[in-house]
């Protein structure tokens, strides 16, 4: 097939999730939409109000994911949460922390904490996001001291993460850190599923605003999501009746 | 929103849409769009690796200077990575320091890096022994019996070699159709994902850029 | 120094004052005042005493004794009832009746007897002998024998009619004999006989103007004009004989044959000893000689119960009081009782003639408190003779009084019964002018009865408003509804202690620590501790045993063929593009993979180029050739380091659209693309194969996608780790990558396909026993974990 036409048929389909998903959420902006539970999500709400309670730290750590790479979507995603948990974990004694194996995704990280700093009236610390490692591994090492010594009462991995995120989970295991923990990569799903005490699987991950924050926008995408889901399922089931058919 | 944060979405949302057009169709000036956009990212990504670098230099020096716990591992690392900041950029002008960075990248990295996956074994097993006492259900049933069966098709167990029928059909069936469908299944939803997410980056309904 | 003696209440003044310092009245001579009555609701005049200062003689003052007068000084004096009294029972020899002067103001109503007249009111003598306290007003009575006690002290003078209104309150208790002495003249008369019979009349003094005008107040001076004389002072005491007579009545009362008019008796029948327990209305306490007088009363008999005022008028308590003999005299039958009519046919023929025309006033009924403690009742009230109003003085009776008889009079309150059966005995006492001043106006009013209604007619028996007329009825408690008492003590029912002790029980746990029970603890780091060394000495067991404990791989996999074979087509001085990235964690195994096809690759002759997206990859990359390739390995003529490609996917996309422009120089600095290895290369297309070793499928997934534009018929092969297979294998099968070599086994499989002894061989029976300790651990410890976990369960559902 052409690359022309293929080219604008995906162009075509980013430009129908986009119009979907705006006009979902204008017509849902006031009735809202009902999500599926997530428990990683709703344990996380309960332990988040217990940092708050018990003046511990929360860490978040967005992964080895880069801006410029297809890993991109997991980071900022990672982003986005470290930016509402800091809103809310700011007025603690001991503000949030995020550790990064990447080196744009760490000035990004140090941009949002210092933001929510100045929201909060704090005075922002530029220690609160850091650059543990730029290999895998040793990016894995660099954030374990940061669970074990630093008080710190949940670790959050959100971003893309590999085999080296059982590092992180058995830390915080052995910490009693609660640990929710998902990644865009399948060998680290994998691995946070045996290891993690709240998994995210799959597109988990990117619902973290949905669920987290509400908005109508991010609900509705969701929503859009599944029905590309639905769509992308239709298509392959097609083709594989067509091709068994022979037409294809 | 503040003013800052509303330029910040829409510097964001205009070339992230120019970039995707500039993918999609193929028009001149597009295309020569989204590779000056494109190359503009990878300077900064690479001008990034440098910032952070310094970011890590700093980090621990402050580590050092408040005497927290673990200062003195933050000590290590400093020195670590100025000599090899020196080595490196001295060996265009000294060839002969060449082996230098060699030698600290066979003697240090390489070890501690192969340490660190040694213990990445035993971590994985332990968490596969755990996992039915963390997660008792039907999943971590099937995930520990596929674990199972993986291995046991993989390798040639000593004084047993392969063993047949895991070896040549229930683990090609296993991993490369059941597993494999699922990782299929997995990586589209995350490919979903990830499209989405960036539309909501690009509508400013996600901006990890900034606060509020 | 001199004073000046209230008229209103007699109480000493000092000289010059305009006004009472007590009561506020005038001090002045107030204006003569007419002989009419006082009407109902009208003050009584006030006169001041020094109108009745007949004599020239100074009052006397204090410490002075009075001298005694003849009584006929204070004929004047006299008020024109009590003379016309004493001339018609001169004249016409009649029986008085109740004699209403001793009360306040009242207009003498009795008239005069003739056997008054004949006897010296023997009371006034015996009030002069009797001796006791004289309160202050009397001491201060300069030189003036006052009636009483000139009748105390002199029974034997007789004295013209006065009014005293203190002692006809009291009864007199004069049974001492009086001082002739003592007595003034106009009292003498009076006080012919030391001892005096109740039967006698208890009237006026006689108007025996000889007593001392020294002694005598000056009230009574100028009653008795002709009184000129004072008697000379009793020697033995400075209270008036008449009034001595009354204070020491108790003593030496006698009995009196005459019965003794009711309005000097008030209970007469109580004993003596019975104290007034609660004050009359108009006075809050009895003077001295006045409760002798009650006390004389109390012992003599209390047969006859005679009023002296109204039955309405409370009299609270009123204790019997000693009638002075001169006071009994003018005792007045009651006319309801048979006995007391009797006693008032005796006390009529004994009266004199000026008490004769007095009534006795009925008796109050049961429960009604005289007024004034002590006083008779008169059993009737008479209007006074016309021709008796000679002077409108306190004494004399007024018309609203002489009207009133027993049938207007309205029942009185019941008071309780111990009261009533005290009050039986006590007479309504006839109040002088000055106490009826100081009632109350509604009781004053309540008195006529012409504008005091029924209701408000009823009198206060009880609480502070007692006596006073026209007040809110006292509401007696309901019988039987107690109001509820309140205990100030903490009231909790059984119910409520119970709470309290299970929340003190409560609240004592919280501060106890539980006794947790111990469960079962698995230390975790023993299982890593184990997992560690079992590993650890699976792979290296077969190293220190030597030889080859697996066998050889008899099934190789499915991409081999297509691999191995592609491998050897190429041909001799190939520009192969080497792909490094992977990180130095899986060097180990992709090295072991990597290394017979690179082997392979130079073996044939072929031209690499290095290149890495990974920052360690140009290290790595150089790691591997040292390692693996250096006993036949020419750097430089056969291998050329590009060095590191930034960007990511970005970067694979760059290079493969230009690789000159995105990798211009080598790791050594030089210009790669001028020497022998790349000379020839100036696109993707032109490097003769693709390898690209990874551990990352993404990262493997990136150059095939990016470099699948540029490459042309380029074939790819990618060798990458164990754990990316399952992802890149589907780019296999649907070909876009042409070989694929997949982690220790692969390497194995080609170093068996070449015939080469590798680090492939070298491992390969670690890796079988490091994979079958892993296998029977993880057996073993889930198999566990999973039975804690269903006995957990159990135990927490049990």
């Amino acid at each position: 097939m052409n690359d022309t036409i293929l080219g604008l048929l995906a162009f075509g389909l980013v430009l129908l999730t986009a119009l979907s998903s705006l006009v979902l959420a204008y017509l849902r902006r006031k009735s809202g939409i009902s999500l599926r539970i997530i428990p990683a999500y709703r344990n996380l709400r309960r332990a988040v109000g217990r940092v708050v309670e018990d003046g511990s730290r929360l860490h978040l750590s967005l992964g080895r994911g880069g801006l410029v790479t297809p890993q991109s979507a997991s980071s900022l995603a990672g982003l986005a949460l470290l930016r509402r948990l800091g809103n809310i974990t700011s007025i603690t004694d001991r503000p949030p922390i995020a550790t990064c194996g990447e080196s744009a995704v760490t000035l990004l990280a140090q941009s949002t904490l210092q933001r929510v700093a100045e929201e909060m009236h704090l005075a922002p610390d530029p220690s609160s996001a850091r650059l543990t490692g730029l290999t895998p591994f040793s990016y894995a090492a660099g954030a374990i001291p940061a669970i074990r010594d630093e008080n710190v009462s949940i670790t959050m991995m959100m971003g893309n993460f590999g085999v080296e995120a059982a590092l992180l989970l058995d830390a915080c295991d052995r910490a009693n850190v609660l640990s929710v923990a998902g990644s865009d990569h399948l060998t680290a799903q994998a691995v946070i599923y045996a290891g993690a005490g709240e998994p995210l699987i799959g597109e988990e991950v990117y619902a973290a605003g949905a669920y987290l924050e509400s908005s109508p926008l991010q609900a509705a995408s969701l929503v859009v999501q599944d029905g590309l889901r639905w769509l992308l399922i239709a298509i392959l089931v097609g083709g594989v009746l067509l091709k068994v058919a022979g037409l294809l | 929103m503040k003013p800052k944060g509303l330029f910040s979405i829409i510097v964001a949302s205009v070339f992230g849409l120019l970039v995707l057009t500039g993918y999609f169709i193929k028009l001149s000036l597009l295309v020569k769009i989204s590779d000056l956009f494109l190359n503009w990212a990878i300077l900064l990504a690479a001008f990034a690796v440098l910032l952070g670098i310094f970011n890590l230099l700093i980090v621990h020096m402050r580590k050092m200077a408040s005497r927290q716990k673990g200062s003195g591992y933050s000590l290590l690392l400093v020195l670590a990575m100025l000599t090899t900041f020196v080595i490196g950029v001295i060996i265009p002008f000294y060839p002969k320091a060449a082996p230098a960075l060699d030698f600290v990248f066979r003697a240090f990295q390489l070890p501690i890096e192969a340490s660190l996956m040694a213990i990445l074994t035993v971590t994985l097993v332990y968490s596969s022994i755990r996992l039915l006492g963390r997660r008792l259900n039907v999943f971590s049933i099937v995930f520990l019996l596929t674990v199972l069966l993986i291995l046991l098709g993989t390798v040639s167990f000593p004084f047993l070699g392969t063993l047949p029928w895991l070896s040549d059909l229930i683990r090609p069936f296993v991993a490369q159709v059941l597993a494999g469908g699922g990782a299929r299944g997995l990586l589209i939803g995350v490919a979903l994902g990830s499209l989405v997410m960036g539309l909501r980056v690009l509508f400013g309904a996600d901006h990890p850029y900034g606060g509020k | 120094m001199s004073q000046i003696l209230c008229p209103n209440c007699n109480l000493p003044n000092p000289e010059g004052a305009e006004s009472c310092l007590f009561c506020g009245s005038s001090l002045k001579p107030a204006e003569k005042a007419p002989d009419a009555p006082i009407r109902p609701g009208q003050q009584p005049t006030v006169k001041p005493t020094s109108e009745l200062d007949k004599v020239k003689t100074p009052p006397i003052t204090a410490g002075q004794t009075p001298v005694p007068r003849n009584t006929d000084e204070l004929e004047q004096a006299l008020p024109a009832w009590l003379r016309s009294l004493r001339e018609q029972g001169e004249l016409t020899g009649e029986t008085g009746s109740t004699e209403e002067a001793v009360s306040s103001g009242g207009q003498p109503s009795a008239s005069p007897s003739a056997q008054e007249s004949e006897e010296p009111l023997d009371w006034l003598n015996r009030l002069s002998q009797e001796e006791e306290e004289i309160p202050d007003w009397i001491a201060s009575l300069g030189g003036a024998e006052t009636p009483a006690a000139s009748g105390t002290s002199q029974p034997a003078k007789s004295a013209g009619p006065f009014e005293m209104p203190e002692m006809a309150d009291s009864q007199a208790a004069s049974s001492q004999p009086a001082e002739e002495e003592a007595l003034p003249d106009w009292l003498g008369a009076f006080a012919q006989s030391p001892e005096s019979s109740e039967d006698e009349s208890a009237g006026l003094v006689s108007q025996d103007e000889t007593a001392s005008a020294d002694i005598l107040p000056d009230w009574l001076d100028r009653l008795t004009p002709q009184a000129q004389e004072t008697p000379a002072p009793s020697e033995e005491t400075e209270t008036p004989d008449w009034l001595s007579g009354l204070s020491l009545g108790e003593e030496q009362a006698a009995p009196q044959a005459a019965p003794e008019p009711d309005w000097l008796f008030n209970q007469a029948a109580e004993p003596a000893e019975e104290k007034p327990e609660s004050s009359s209305p108009a006075f809050t306490e009895t003077p001295d000689w006045l409760a002798a007088l009650e006390a004389s009363a109390a012992s003599e008999s209390a047969s006859e119960e005679q009023s002296v005022f109204r039955e309405d008028l409370p009299v609270e308590n009123a204790a019997p009081l000693e009638i002075p003999d001169w006071l009994t005299d003018f005792r007045v039958e009651e006319p309801k009782a048979s006995a007391p009519a009797q006693a008032g046919e005796e006390l009529a023929e004994s009266l004199p003639d000026w008490l004769s025309g007095v009534q006795p006033t009925p008796s109050s009924s049961a429960g009604s408190v005289p007024a004034l403690i002590g006083f008779e009742e008169t059993s009737e009230l008479t209007e006074q003779p016309a021709q008796e109003k000679a002077d409108a003085f306190l004494l004399e009776t007024p018309d609203w009084l002489e009207r009133l008889g027993p049938e207007q009079t309205p029942e009185p309150v019941s008071p309780p019964a111990a009261e009533s059966q005290g009050d039986e005995s006590l007479q309504m006492a006839e109040l002088p002018s000055w106490v009826q001043a100081m009632r109350p106006v509604e009781s004053v009013i309540s008195e006529t009865g012409a504008t005091v209604s029924e209701s408000e007619g009823v009198v206060e028996q009880r609480g502070p408003l007692a006596g006073i007329r026209g007040v809110l009825p006292f509401l007696e408690i309901v019988p039987g509804r107690k109001p509820p008492a309140y205990s100030i003590k903490l009231q909790v029912t059984e119910q409520q202690q119970k709470y309290a002790r299970l929340l003190e029980k409560l609240i004592q746990d919280e501060g106890q620590p539980k006794h947790i029970k111990p469960s079962v603890q698995y230390s975790i780091r023993i299982w890593r501790w184990i997992i560690s060394v079992l590993l650890i000495v699976s792979a290296l067991l077969p190293l220190v045993l030597g030889g080859f404990l697996s066998p050889d791989l008899t099934l190789f996999p499915s991409e081999w063929e297509q691999t191995h074979v592609l491998l050897d087509s190429f041909p001799e001085n190939a520009a192969v593009l080497i792909v490094f990235d992977y990180g130095p964690a899986f060097f180990s195994e992709l090295q072991v993979a990597a290394a017979p096809v690179v082997d392979r690759l130079l073996y044939r002759g072929a031209r690499l180029a290095l290149i890495s997206t990974s920052p360690s990859g140009p290290a790595l990359a150089n790691q591997f050739l040292n390692s693996t390739q250096a006993s036949h390995l020419q750097v430089g003529a056969q291998i050329v380091n590009l060095g590191y490609l930034p960007g990511g996917s970005s970067g694979v996309y760059y290079f493969a659209s230009a690789p000159r422009e995105a990798a211009p120089v080598a790791v050594d600095g030089s210009n790669p693309w001028e020497s022998a290895v790349l000379s020839d290369v100036y696109q993707l297309s032109d490097f003769d194969a693709l390898v690209v070793i990874t551990e990352n499928a993404d990262t493997a997934r990136a150059w095939v996608e990016q470099t699948q534009s540029h490459l042309g018929d380029t074939p790819v092969f990618l060798i990458v780790s164990a754990q990316a297979e399952p992802m890149v294998r589907p780019y296999y099968d649907s070909g876009q990558v042409d070989g694929l070599v997949t982690g220790l086994v692969g390497g194995k499989t080609y170093e068996q396909t070449f015939g080469t002894s590798g680090l492939a061989r070298l491992y390969w029976d670690s890796l079988g026993m490091g994979v079958l300790a892993a296998l029977l651990l993880i057996l073993v410890g889930g198999a566990q974990m999973a039975i804690l976990a269903l006995r957990e369960k159990k135990g927490g559902n049990a």
